[in-house]
C-alpha cells in the first residue's frame, strides 16, 4: 500500500497513494489504520485525493478502523471526490465519518 | 460520446488481482454510451459482483475455471453480464438487497458491520439486476439504462 504520513501536532495525516482501494488491497488499508490507532494515534486524517475508485471491501476496512477508534478519537476522511464520494454517500458513510473537502480543511478543524 | 463496439467479452482467472483490469475495460466501454458517472456505477457494480464471485465461489470450493464478463448495448440499455459456474451472488439474496440494507445508526458505530454491502451497492447502482441460469452457467445480468 503506497502512502505517506505527516504529523501535525496531535494529528496524523495519512495520504493514500493508491488510485484504487478494493478487495486486493483492503486488508493492507485496514492493517495500516488499525496499526496507527493501536500505536496511539487517535486523531487521524485519511487523505483520499489520489484515490479514484473504492469498493465495499475498502469501505469495510475503514469501518473496521473507525470501530477500533471508537470514543478514543477521530478518523476523518479528506479529499474524496467522484466515485469515492458517491460510494460514501450511497452507503451512508458520510454520516459515520467526518468528511472534509481537503486535508488542509480537516487539519484546521482537528487542530482547533 | 463515441460508438461502442457491439459486444465486449472478457475472461478472468478466479483471482482478485484480475478484477481491476476487467472492470476498467468495461468502464471504458460503458463510458462511450453512459458517460462518466454512469460508467463509474457500472464499474462499481461489476467490481462488487466479481469480488463476490471470486471470494465466495472459491471459499466453497465448488468454483472452477474462469469467469466471463460480457458487455453489450441492447436498445436503450447497457447490459453487463457475469457468467460463472457457481452463483455469482447467493441465490435469493438479491431480492433482499436495497437501500434499507445500508441504513446506519450513527449513535451505535460499534454495531456497524464491516461487510455485507456489496449486493445492495450492485442493486442501487444499476437499473435492473437478475440472476438466472443458462447452459449450466449462472449469469448475473446488470442493466443500466442509457439516458437521453
Amino acid at each position: 500500500m503506497k502512502f505517506s504520513q505527516e504529523r501535525r501536532g496531535t494529528v496524523l495525516l495519512l495520504e493514500i497513494g493508491e488510485a484504487r482501494l478494493e478487495a486486493i488491497n483492503a486488508p493492507e488499508l485496514r492493517e495500516l489504520l488499525i496499526g496507527r490507532i493501536e500505536n496511539g494515534d487517535h486523531q487521524i486524517v485519511l487523505d483520499l485525493k489520489l484515490v479514484n475508485f473504492m469498493d465495499s471491501s475498502a469501505l469495510g476496512a475503514l469501518i473496521g478502523a473507525i470501530k477500533k477508534m471508537g470514543p478514543l478519537g477521530t478518523l476523518a476522511l479528506a479529499g474524496a471526490t467522484g466515485p469515492v464520494l458517491q460510494l460514501l454517500k450511497l452507503t451512508r458513510m458520510d454520516k459515520v465519518f467526518p468528511l472534509y473537502a481537503s486535508a488542509a480543511a480537516a487539519l484546521t478543524k482537528l487542530e482547533e | 460520446m463515441s460508438a461502442s463496439p457491439e459486444v465486449l467479452s472478457l475472461t478472468l482467472d478466479r483471482d482478485l488481482k484480475a478484477v481491476s483490469s476487467v472492470a476498467l475495460a468495461v468502464e471504458a466501454y460503458a463510458a462511450a454510451v453512459l458517460g462518466k458517472d454512469g460508467a463509474a456505477e457500472v464499474e462499481l457494480a461489476l467490481v462488487e459482483a466479481l469480488t463476490n464471485a471470486i471470494k465466495h465461489g472459491s471459499s466453497r470450493g465448488r468454483a472452477t475455471g474462469q469467469i466471463t464478463v460480457n458487455a453489450r448495448v441492447d436498445g436503450r440499455a447497457l447490459v453487463t453480464e457475469v457468467v460463472d459456474t457457481v452463483p455469482v451472488v447467493p441465490e435469493g439474496l438479491l431480492e433482499k438487497a436495497g437501500t434499507h440494507r445500508l441504513d446506519v445508526n450513527i449513535y451505535d458505530i460499534a454495531s456497524l458491520e464491516e461487510g455485507g454491502r456489496g449486493l445492495s451497492i450492485i442493486v442501487l447502482s444499476m437499473d435492473e439486476v437478475t440472476l438466472h441460469t443458462a447452459n449450466d452457467r449462472y449469469i448475473l445480468s446488470m442493466v443500466k439504462y442509457i439516458e437521453g
